[in-house]
């Protein structure tokens, strides 16, 4: 268990982390995405070098996992239309197109790694259901759709 | 017949021996267990924390949600948002019922040993468990045929009576609110090997 020394420590990590790395990633889902794509899916340990070079690398853990919390709540508590927005803008961002994206996150369901470990199974089963929701209505979205023979794609498509 | 009967009756009566016994050995918690106490007070806490929480209610029953998707030109979406939000509303229900029954059980076997509740308290607690257990049933039929946004308000005072009661009830537990952040379960920077 942490003491008040290591609690402390965690916050000046956090506030740290926010400053330098955070602010810098505009939208929540993205932030999320980030936050999760730092956790080792074997341990649920976080790692960033940065930041364990500059407190500890469990300081900078837990500072990380409370971060992910925090970031987890924003994106749940999002209205869904701010949701479509921002799965939209994170399409946009990974040069993939709708249509793929859209096969892809409805096919493998990746959203489901970014849940920090610890929530409470109703509020991942309802952000579950929001992600779900967004890519059916990006599905309505007329640039969606796969047209007939298109060849711009520069990656293959996923198998499904 | 009248051995039909006879057989039935007897039949009947093992059955709720048997039920009985397995009530009985099945929830054999040792009286004033530090188990049960836990058990009780994560529930409580999920209650009060999460599942009636006014954040999560307003996520849950969200009018600008279904504006907005009722703005988008897709019955498909409709349905499935509808039906979504439904499956949530219900799951919602289902886990206050639970967490509301662990609160029960533990009050029926174990609260004596932690607070003095008067008599007249007890006996408005039990009402107050049963009348919610029955509120979150028939909340939950609502959902099911009305929808969840057609029993938004009918929720809304249930998490009302739901949060009254959590408050009476975890008086015997609050103490163990202190002690709280021990009770945790390990983050997981508390799993990095040093």
């Amino acid at each position: 268990m942490m003491g008040v020394r290591e609690y402390r420590e965690v916050d000046a990590a956090m506030a740290d982390f926010r400053q330098r790395t955070l602010a810098a990633i505009s939208r929540p889902l993205d932030r999320l995405i980030y936050l999760s794509s730092m956790r080792d899916c074997n341990t649920g340990v976080y790692y960033h070098e940065g930041l364990s070079a500059r407190f500890s690398e469990e300081v900078a853990c837990e500072a990380l996992a409370r971060c992910h919390f925090e970031v987890f709540h924003e994106v749940s508590a999002m209205p869904l239309g701010d949701l479509v927005s921002q799965m939209e803008a994170y399409v946009a961002s990974t040069h993939t197109h709708l249509s793929d994206f859209i096969a892809v996150w409805k096919g493998l369901e990746p959203y489901r790694v970014t849940i920090p470990v610890d929530i409470d199974p109703l509020l991942t089963e309802f952000l579950f259901s929001n992600f779900k929701l967004a890519l059916a209505i990006l599905e309505t979205r007329p640039n969606s759709r796969l047209e007939g023979g298109r060849v711009s794609s520069p990656q293959p498509i996923p198998v499904r | 017949m009248s051995l039909f009967l006879l057989f039935s009756l007897l039949g009947a009566g093992f059955l709720l021996v048997l039920y009985a016994f397995l009530t009985r050995t099945s929830s054999s918690v040792p009286e004033g267990s530090a188990q049960s106490l836990l058990v009780a007070h994560r529930a409580l806490r999920r209650l009060q924390q999460t599942l009636l929480a006014p954040y999560t209610v307003d996520c849950i029953f969200s009018e600008s949600d279904l504006d907005f998707v009722l703005s988008v030109d897709s019955p498909e979406v409709h349905q499935l948002f509808l039906l979504e939000r439904r499956r949530i509303a219900l799951l919602w229900v289902d886990q206050i019922r639970g967490e509301i029954l662990s609160l029960m059980r533990f009050h029926r076997s174990q609260s004596g040993f932690y607070a003095d509740l008067s008599p007249s308290a007890e006996l408005s607690l039990i009402t107050g468990f049963w009348s919610l257990l029955l509120v979150c049933r028939s909340l939950q039929f609502l959902i099911y045929f009305r929808g969840p946004f057609a029993t938004r308000a009918i929720a809304g005072k249930a998490v009302l009576a739901a949060g009254r009661l959590c408050q009476t009830a975890g008086k015997p537990i609050v103490f163990l609110d202190a002690f709280s952040t021990g009770l945790n379960p390990p983050s997981p920077g508390s799993q990095v090997s040093k």
